[in-house]
């Protein structure tokens, strides 16, 4: 059990240097500052598309590409044996859900979606429980290692689960960036930690705005 | 709010030193406790984050080398780092509040980790949380449950 975790930690960890570098390509193609806009994370004019995906949510349904297509998605990756950073990780998300909700055309085609990296404790009745939590409306999405690694691989999540404890417990180390998703299913922009959500609901209009024009 | 209002808050919200059977004040034990609380979670959440500001008014420097609480099953001293946009926590031996200085726990940084809550706990509940100091005294002290917010986190700059 140990040695598939760790197996799909290090291939997770390859495919995050995959996109790390992919990242770094697309920057270093677009160094003309008049053609590249100054919003920290964003990828754009050169978004990542996302492959096929098969992951299951919080209700038992189906969670993959089609799932972002057609909205924007922000997206995190953590787990719910998390006591600091995915509480106030998802407490920011929620702050920047009812920022965006204080302008109803605004939070139109916007969801929020928690991926479990997890996901043997992280059961679907676990993941309900915890997700709407923090937002009713909130998606906690989980799946097993392989089709997790599906995901993560591509949008240069990591995660390293550490060795468990006597008592079985163990911690995960994860990407504390949060994700931004384009409706047409492409990774374009990463919020990196400590977020502050009211800069980040300023920064997902100014994304949406350039996207627009 | 004045620096002594803050100072007289502190002292209210303190504690019992126990130490050998015999009690003794906060500042003898060396250690001052500020606003702890622990972030109210999900019903189902088997793991809790407590924080709080350790001050250090003496002269020397003094370590806090263990925690527990009797409303969890156990209590670990960890650290929050994100490093590469990796977020890690790292389990800590001991917690070393500088002399004359001051050690915060917060969201985002060192903190309590309370694993196996008894009962489910909602904001508006205390828990009692001791503290293990380095020269063997016991620091024992109640814990307000709260909501978390969005902006703590915001604040967190080194």
């Amino acid at each position: 059990m140990l040695r598939r975790n760790l197996r799909y930690a290090l291939l997770s960890l390859a495919g995050g240097l995959a996109v790390v570098l992919g990242v770094q390509a697309y920057l270093g193609l677009s160094q003309d500052p008049q053609a590249r806009p100054q919003i920290p994370g964003l990828l754009w004019p050169n978004p990542k598309p996302i492959g096929e995906f098969s992951l299951t949510d919080h209700r038992g349904e189906a969670f993959g590409l089609e799932s972002l297509k057609g909205q924007w998605t922000f997206l995190f990756f953590g787990y719910t044996n998390c006591p600091d950073v995915c509480p106030v990780t998802l407490a920011v998300m929620n702050h920047v859900a009812n920022q965006l909700s204080e302008e109803p055309a605004k939070q139109d085609n916007v969801q929020f979606a928690f991926v479990t990296v997890d996901p043997e404790r992280d059961t679907q009745e676990q993941l309900a429980g915890f997700i709407s939590y923090f937002n009713e409306d909130f998606v906690g999405v989980g799946g097993p290692d392989d089709k997790l690694v599906d995901l993560t691989r591509q949008l240069g999540i990591v995660f390293i689960r550490s060795k468990p404890e006597a008592d079985g417990s163990y911690l995960v180390d994860h990407t504390a960036s949060i994700l931004l998703v384009n409706p047409s299913g492409e990774l374009i922009a990463l919020f990196r930690a400590p977020h502050d959500p009211v800069e980040m609901a300023q920064r997902f209009d100014r994304i949406r705005e350039l996207v627009k024009s | 709010m004045t620096r002594n209002a803050v100072w007289k808050g502190q002292l209210t919200a303190l504690l019992i030193l126990t130490l050998a059977g015999t009690t003794a004040t906060a500042v003898e034990s060396g250690l001052v406790i500020g606003e702890p609380w622990v972030r109210e979670g999900p019903p189902n959440a088997r793991v809790l984050a407590g924080y709080m500001v350790l001050r250090n008014p003496t002269g020397k420097i003094q370590t806090v080398v263990g925690a527990s609480s009797p409303a969890f099953n156990s209590v670990e001293m960890h650290r929050t780092e994100v490093e590469e946009g990796v977020a890690r926590m790292r389990e800590q031996d001991q917690l070393q509040i500088p002399a004359d200085g001051q050690l915060a726990l917060e969201p985002g940084g060192y903190h309590l980790m309370l694993m196996g809550a008894q009962q489910s706990l909602r904001a508006g509940d205390t828990v009692e949380i001791v503290l293990e100091l380095g020269s063997g005294a016991k620091l024992s002290f109640p814990a307000p449950v709260r909501k978390g917010t969005a902006q703590e986190h915001a604040h967190h700059h080194h």
